[in-house]
């Protein structure tokens, strides 16, 4: 039914009433609007620069260019860090040992 | 009946270790008989689990020694001998998770290798990587903890390289059982420093007589290196891309599961064997470094892939980063019993809350990815597009779990994260705002795959496209139900089965007081 | 003082992560994780030792002064363990030579 998060409480079965009443109340307003609008008007057709294309999408290798142009240097030092070589998958391992050691013993632990 | 509730750890393991040996004699009598009896074996082995969470429930810690006359005979003279397994109520969670994907990936995994050879060998392996994920998570010793994580690593390999025609499936293999057995043999290592100073491998009893000595410490640094390995946590999480999207997609299901075996460990070393040592909280903080490093690089190095399962697996090494997040905070104020009835228990209960919606959810999806590749032919997604002209429920499941991976209302993926975002606030804002920046960019990724995938015009479908047989739909459907139910209802999974795995990972004592 | 074969212990491991790091032949890798497996069960043998002492063997022992069993176990168990990773890592290693052409682990193909 709810569950008591720290800060508050969250109840799924209130939203669903809530996005099903919304639901009920947009259905209701559209009924009042014209019967088949715009059906066969084209609407499901792509559209490239006003001439129809049969079979064009944006390929999803394209999409969000401006997030990763933005972040191009951080994706340049991730591509160095993800080789794909087995021994750099170990280079990581021991200097994960070494640094987690490094953090017990410069705390005063070991 | 009472035989099987008695005897239940035991059978839980022994039943498809047994039934794995059996799966290449059967492969003679048909492929009917041998999937027939895969599926009851791993059935069998979910209603012990079923009783022994029941059981766990109602009396608490059961231990249960190997080999002896009667079960109960775990320390009879005081000390533990033999191997003794001992299950709390974490074990029973990460056993009724494991063992309800394992089913479902068996029953996918009918129809979906269906024209594929060697399919004995697949089931076998299967079958032996449920046993040692059981075995795993119910062990109470040191070195059958390692003995079951080896063949969970060698079983996931032989699977991953199962398309042994392609070097890619053998490239991705080989680097997973090469970083998999050295992190074993840190565990090893481990175990002996442990045994050399107190003689005695039983972790219950190692925690009640460790002292904290130099070798104590720098054996938890080669534990917890070891286990965040296994579970895939940045910076050691690029096996997780290679393996999970070279195996068939019932394996990648599995291989989720295997990796939450070894969160399962990375808790139970810090919790209950190194629970009451002073300063257990700077495991706490590496907890958490490792899991904001896992949630931001991996969601942004997905966002960047265009193969489909790929994509997947670095999702799993964020959310995988979300439940270190969770736990790692609880960790990090374990001694400070104000902090700990604050956000401490409420931070512990969303991670493992969220460790038993990822199974569901990434199951899902990756089912979803395998029903495309089957229907397609391709896991690449700029040569894939508008399927759901042709696979409408394949695109209704896929929407279902890119949504629960998204944190989105009313899905059981948003009360996981819910109760992270709000418990670790209050340990750091920052922290939060950076899970919820992070939920943001999984939202994008998968809008990109849905899209890239499913919605597109009728003419951009390759022929021949149809939706995918019964025998793969129906797991899909089980689980996407679910995650609805489960977001509906988070409160059943939280009152019978997150919370009480909570009281057992904060109880230190209760672990310790069943054996020793 | 530490005992020599402790020394010897960590000098293999450290030899065996030094061949993980910087050597490309994927036999090469194959061959330190078998040598560092190997430097784990010396270890565990090593650790139930007792001075003077006879094997663990109960019938017709001349004295009960024994070294340990259980480590002797553990390795038992270890060595087996080494046999199937190596078996499957070296088979692993003939497909992709088959396949690609080289046993170099630049030559990867899965990457980024």
């Amino acid at each position: 039914m709810m569950i008591e998060t720290g800060a508050g409480f969250w109840s799924p079965l209130a939203m669903v009433a809530v996005v099903g009443a919304v639901a009920i109340a947009v259905f209701i307003a559209r009924s009042f609007g014209r019967k088949n609008a715009g059906k066969d008007a084209g609407q499901a057709l792509p559209f490239f620069s006003g001439n129809v294309v049969k079979d064009a999408r944006i390929r999803p290798a394209n999409m969000y260019w401006g997030f990763f142009e933005a972040l191009h240097d951080y994706y340049f030092a991730l591509k160095k860090m993800h080789s794909g070589i087995v021994n750099d998958y170990f280079f990581w391992f021991v200097l994960v040992i070494a640094a987690m050691a490094a953090l017990f013993i410069f705390s005063g632990v070991l | 009946m009472i035989f099987l509730a008695e005897h239940a750890p035991v059978l839980a393991i022994a039943v498809p270790l047994l039934a794995a040996f059996l799966m290449p004699l059967l492969g003679r009598a048909g492929a009917k008989i041998r999937n027939l009896v895969a599926f009851a074996a791993i059935a069998f082995a979910g209603i012990e689990v079923a009783l022994l969470a029941l059981n766990v429930l109602a009396n608490g810690v059961v231990t249960y020694a190997v080999g002896a006359i009667a079960p109960g005979l775990v320390s009879p003279a005081g000390f533990p001998v033999r191997i003794v397994m001992e299950i709390d109520a974490l074990s029973t969670f990460m056993a009724v998770a494991s063992v309800s994907i394992a089913l479902l990936a068996c029953v996918y995994s009918m129809q979906a290798m269906k024209k594929h050879e060697n399919l004995d060998k697949y089931f076998a392996l299967m079958l032996l990587m449920t046993a040692a994920m059981l075995g795993m998570v119910f062990t109470g010793d040191l070195f059958s903890l390692f003995v079951f994580l080896e063949i969970l690593s060698i079983a996931s390999a032989g699977l991953i390289a199962f398309y042994s025609g392609r070097g890619e499936s053998a490239e991705a293999g080989f680097k997973y059982l090469a970083v998999s057995s050295v992190a074993a043999l840190m565990v090893l290592l481990a175990a002996g420093f442990l045994y050399s100073q107190y003689n005695l491998l039983n972790m219950a009893a190692l925690a009640g007589a460790m002292r904290f000595s130099f070798l104590d410490k720098f054996a938890l640094v080669l534990l917890a290196s070891a286990f965040a390995l296994k579970c895939g946590a940045v910076p050691l999480h690029m096996w997780v891309s290679d393996a999970y999207g070279e195996a068939p997609a019932a394996v990648s299901a599995m291989l989720v599961v295997a990796s939450q075996a070894g969160l399962y460990a990375l808790f139970r070393v810090g919790f209950t064997l190194y629970g009451s040592m002073p300063l257990i909280d700077l495991l706490g903080l590496a907890m958490i470094v490792l899991g904001v490093l896992s949630m931001f690089i991996g969601v942004t190095m997905a966002i960047k892939q265009s193969d489909i399962k790929r994509l997947m697996a670095y999702h799993a090494v964020s959310q995988t980063g979300y439940m270190l997040l969770g736990v790692g905070v609880g960790l990090s104020v374990l001694g400070n019993a104000a902090m700990v009835s604050e956000f401490g228990f409420r931070a512990i209960q969303g991670g493992l809350f969220h460790v038993f919606n990822h199974a569901l959810y990434k199951g899902l999806l990756f089912f979803t990815a395998g029903a495309v590749f089957y229907v397609a032919g391709t896991r690449d997604m700029n040569k894939l597009g508008g399927l759901a002209h042709k696979m409408p429920y394949t695109a209704v499941f896929f929407l279902f779990g890119a949504l629960a991976i998204a944190g989105m209302p009313p899905f059981n993926g948003f009360a996981s994260k819910l109760i992270i975002y709000e418990s670790v606030f209050e340990f750091s804002p920052v922290l939060s705002a950076i899970a919820m920046v992070v939920s943001l960019l999984t939202l994008a990724s998968f809008v990109k795959a849905f899209s890239g995938i499913f919605l597109g015009p009728k003419e951009a479908v390759q022929a021949g496209v149809k939706e995918v047989p019964i025998g793969m739909l129906a797991p899909m459907a089980i689980l996407a139900a679910l995650v609805l139910l489960f977001g509906l209802f988070p409160d059943l999974v939280l009152e019978w089965l997150v919370n009480p795995a909570v009281n057992a990972l904060l109880g230190q004592c209760g672990y310790i007081g069943a054996v020793v | 003082m530490i005992s020599s074969v402790f020394i010897a212990v960590a000098c293999l491991i450290g030899l065996g992560f030094c061949a993980l790091v910087f050597k490309r032949n994927l036999i090469k890798i194959a061959m330190a994780i078998v040598v560092m497996g190997s430097a784990a069960n010396l270890f565990l043998v090593s650790l139930g030792y007792r001075e003077n002492a006879i094997a663990p063997i109960f019938t017709s022992a001349p004295e009960l002064w024994m070294v340990l069993p259980t480590p002797q176990s553990l390795t038992l168990t270890s060595i087996v363990i080494s046999l199937a990773v190596s078996a499957l890592m070296l088979s692993f290693a003939i497909i992709i030579y088959r396949q690609y052409g080289s046993l170099d682990s630049g030559k990867r193909r899965l990457s980024e």
